[in-house]
């Protein structure tokens, strides 16, 4: 791997990806490239797929049909918590029961960092200062 | 004879806070009421044709009201707990709709402290009944005496017994039944398996049979090697979980339908598992749900008359068993003082509860709502 272009390697890969939710089919064969760093942008009717692709990517659904590859791993069968896939939910997806420097740190307490350390980076980020903790 | 008791079970999505209502077809109360007895009460033989087309009747008043619920409530969304930042001030209530509810209201809660009134001052008078209002604590004394030696405590009451197994067959069963309803209730709204539906109506049809009818039933399997358990204590908590749990469980799906499941899918995203999940954001928002499931689950143990009947032995008698056994021997005195001890250890447990289970702070919305 080392001194390989990283630059070029494709991030996401759908090959034939396809979802269906009981008669209706969602997601009829995507098949897709994006490369690393790339900023892509789905533009379409409601209704047309755009977010079950969001969240095929992000392991919220597992596909029907099809190869999905993140990194070059073949993930269409990982749930969403084993992908390292951040998303921005449309209703943001904040926890209501907890401070503003909770949510922040929430994500680094679950891959394993300390309490008191994942508080006291949280403190720091700009999201965190941004909010008041209660 | 029964319509009063045909109340259908309706999620309530907007009151996290409902204590759930009386299954069908459970005789509980009426007996004292009414002076007679329900279809299938304790001295009626449950093999009896007419008994058998009552439980069969009441089955399908179930079945009825589960389709409704699904037809009505199955695709809504009732969905008020999101992670948005801010869902704005609800509007007020229109005046019409505020005095209507007063109206509604007001005299039913001044009936029912009137019926509570009644009966905790009765277990501390004379004789309430022919309006013999001097203070006396003889029934309470018959009850709960107690006697503080070199030994320890030592209890003569001839109430304690069955007070304390009482105590010990609620305490032991609402953690279980809110626990295995509030788990079930997570599985049936939140995750995908073959025979979902059918198992979200078999955990139904044990509140739809009549109490009287469990009981009968329960001696009858449990009376049996390999598993001979009438006459135990664990029977009583067997009883009560089975019968209680989809009251758990409807207070966790109804919790559950407010909560957007975003939340739960951006806590997947960042890396935590469904436990994980299940703990740490589920948990949390769903409170009240707990508290009604606790709260129902320990107040039916102490109150439910119906099953225990059967399922009541010398060594273990329960406090609804016991009154009726000194109603039934004419000693009303002794039965109301009773039940106002009773009712008072109720409040402490509930009031106990409350304080373990917390409140649900979804956001400063609420506190300014309440504060202004």
């Amino acid at each position: 791997m080392l001194g390989e272009d990283r630059s070029r390697e494709a991030a996401i890969e759908f090959v034939g990806v396809r979802k269906r939710f009981g008669a209706i089919v969602a997601v009829d064969g995507v098949s897709l490239t994006i490369a690393r760093c790339e900023l892509v942008t789905f533009l379409g009717p409601s209704g047309c797929g755009k977010t079950t692709c969001l969240r095929l990517i992000a392991g919220l659904e597992l596909p029907s049909d099809g190869v999905m590859r993140i990194a070059g791993h073949d993930v269409s069968k990982d749930p969403a918590s084993a992908r390292n896939v951040g998303m921005v939910f449309q209703s943001y997806a904040l926890f209501p029961h907890i401070s503003v420097l909770d949510n922040v740190a929430y994500a680094p307490i679950i891959r394993g960092m300390k309490k008191a350390e994942a508080r006291e980076r949280a403190r720091h980020s700009r999201s965190g200062r941004a909010g008041r903790a209660r | 004879m029964f319509t009063d008791q045909i109340l259908v079970v309706i999620d309530d999505p907007a009151g996290g806070h409902k204590l759930g209502r009386g299954p069908l077809g459970d005789c509980n109360d009426d007996r004292f009421v009414s002076g007679q007895l329900a279809p299938c009460t304790a001295e009626q033989s449950c093999k009896s044709p007419r008994c058998r087309t009552v439980s069969l009747l009441l089955l399908g008043l179930t079945l009825l009201a589960f389709w409704l619920q699904h037809r009505w409530l199955g695709r809504a969304s009732y969905v008020t707990v999101t992670g948005k930042s801010d869902a704005g001030l609800h509007p007020p209530v229109p005046a019409i709709i505020r005095w209507a509810a007063i109206l509604a209201v007001v005299p039913f809660a001044l009936f029912t402290v009137g019926v509570y009134s009644i009966v905790v001052a009765g277990g501390f008078v004379h004789d309430i009944g022919r309006w013999d209002l001097t203070p006396s604590t003889a029934y309470l004394w018959t009850a709960f005496s107690f006697e503080v030696t070199a030994e320890g405590l030592r209890l003569f009451g001839s109430a304690w017994n069955s007070m304390i197994t009482t105590l010990w067959v609620s305490a032991i069963s609402a953690p279980l039944i809110m626990a295995v309803g509030i788990l079930a209730a997570w599985l049936i709204a939140r995750q995908d398996f073959v025979g979902r539906r059918a198992f979200e109506f078999g955990t139904m049809l044990s509140f739809a049979i009549p109490g009287t009818v469990v009981g009968v039933s329960y001696i009858a399997a449990f009376n049996v090697p390999p598993v001979d358990i009438t006459g135990t204590m664990a029977i009583l908590v067997i009883c009560f979980v089975f019968r209680n749990l989809p009251v758990g469980m409807r207070a966790g799906l109804a919790a559950l339908a407010q909560i957007d499941r975003s939340m739960e899918e951006a806590s997947q995203t960042m890396g935590a598992g469904g436990a994980r999940t299940l703990r740490d954001v589920v948990l949390p928002l769903i409170r009240p749900a707990i508290f009604t499931a606790l709260v129902y689950a320990f107040v039916t143990a102490m109150t439910a008359v119906s099953a225990v009947i059967f399922l009541v032995s010398a060594r273990y008698n329960m406090a609804t068993a016991y009154i009726m056994g000194r109603v039934e021997n004419g000693e009303y005195a002794l039965a109301i003082a009773y039940a106002a001890a009773l009712m008072i250890v109720m409040i402490i447990c509930v009031m106990l509860i409350q304080l373990g289970v917390g409140r649900r702070r979804p956001g400063r919305r609420i506190a300014l709502q309440t504060h202004s």
